[in-house]
């Protein structure tokens, strides 16, 4: 981290590799596919920016979610794009979430929770994270991601039964 | 049923990346990166021509009181014209010489400032 600081290419690359996959995956289910990319590109921009800021002490992997965990909280605070005239609308054919059966249930499930519930879930059991490093990234104690994970559950369940 | 979300959502396949993600990435990081490099190089310039600088006062305070010394003593053993002149020599002299070396300082400090940043880049 202390090599893109610096202004090293490489550097930056060697971490877009490692973590491509994980930010990826995180952002693509945080934000149900729409502008993956773009978030993930401004992800990475934020991170070169404030690269010389970066605490060394720190994991870098958790500095790195929690500026895609804030990127995602900005992303849903955006206002909703404009209706686009339904006679160009292409059913399903970009819409990333229009796949058909349990894929699309679980990300309708998904969707439902509230941001926050969604990103502990995310973190603590699609990324394996330990519920102290989601806390860290979440920017809250600990017991507040055991009761988010709790409440994700609740609802989850409830949401089952109901589509059941 | 157990607490795990897992078991509810399933293992949500998410598709790869596109594989020019990274690409688009680095040349959007291009300009920020040019940008550390200026800094980084600007602070390697920066510190060792704030270490020349900072005995500077004490090198002038030396040399006028040298010259002051031996325009004393040579004035005392030869006529004031030529003390006056050979101490102006010395004077000038000094003044080249200290010219010419904070001069190079920034030069100097830039060629080893950026061949530390290709080393650590290497």
């Amino acid at each position: 981290m202390g090599l893109v600081a610096t202004g090293d290419p490489r550097a930056l690359e060697t971490l877009c590799s490692r973590y491509e996959r994980g930010l990826h995956q995180f952002l693509w289910r945080q934000l149900g596919g729409r502008d993956v990319e773009d978030v993930y590109q401004e992800t990475w921009l934020r991170v070169v920016r404030a690269a010389a800021r970066f605490d060394r002490r720190r994991r870098f992997s958790t500095w790195l979610f929690q500026i895609a965990v804030n990127l995602c909280h900005d992303w849903h605070r955006r206002p909703p794009p404009e209706p686009r005239d339904p006679a160009t609308l292409d059913h399903g054919a970009d819409d990333p979430t229009a796949r058909q059966g349990d894929a699309l249930d679980a990300a309708r499930l998904l969707a439902a929770l509230p941001e926050p519930q969604r990103a502990a879930v995310l973190l603590r059991y699609y990324h394996d994270l330990p519920e102290d490093e989601v806390a860290e990234i979440l920017g809250c104690p600990r017991g507040t991601v055991k009761s988010r994970l709790h409440h994700a559950m609740t609802t989850l369940k409830a949401l089952a039964a109901r589509n059941a | 049923m157990s607490d795990d979300p897992r078991d509810l959502l399933g293992s949500l396949d998410v598709p790869p990346p596109s594989a020019d993600l990274r690409a688009k990435v680095m040349t959007a990081a291009a300009p920020l990166l040019a940008a550390h490099v200026r800094r980084a190089t600007a602070r390697a310039w920066l510190r060792p021509l704030a270490v020349a600088l900072v005995p500077l006062p004490l090198i002038v305070l030396v040399n006028v009181t040298v010259v002051r010394a031996l325009y004393g003593l040579l004035s005392t053993i030869l006529p004031d014209v030529v003390s006056t002149y050979l101490v102006a020599q010395y004077a000038l002299l000094v003044l080249a010489l200290l010219g010419l070396t904070y001069a190079s300082v920034p030069f100097l400090a830039d060629r080893q400032a950026r061949a530390a940043l290709e080393n650590l880049h290497a």
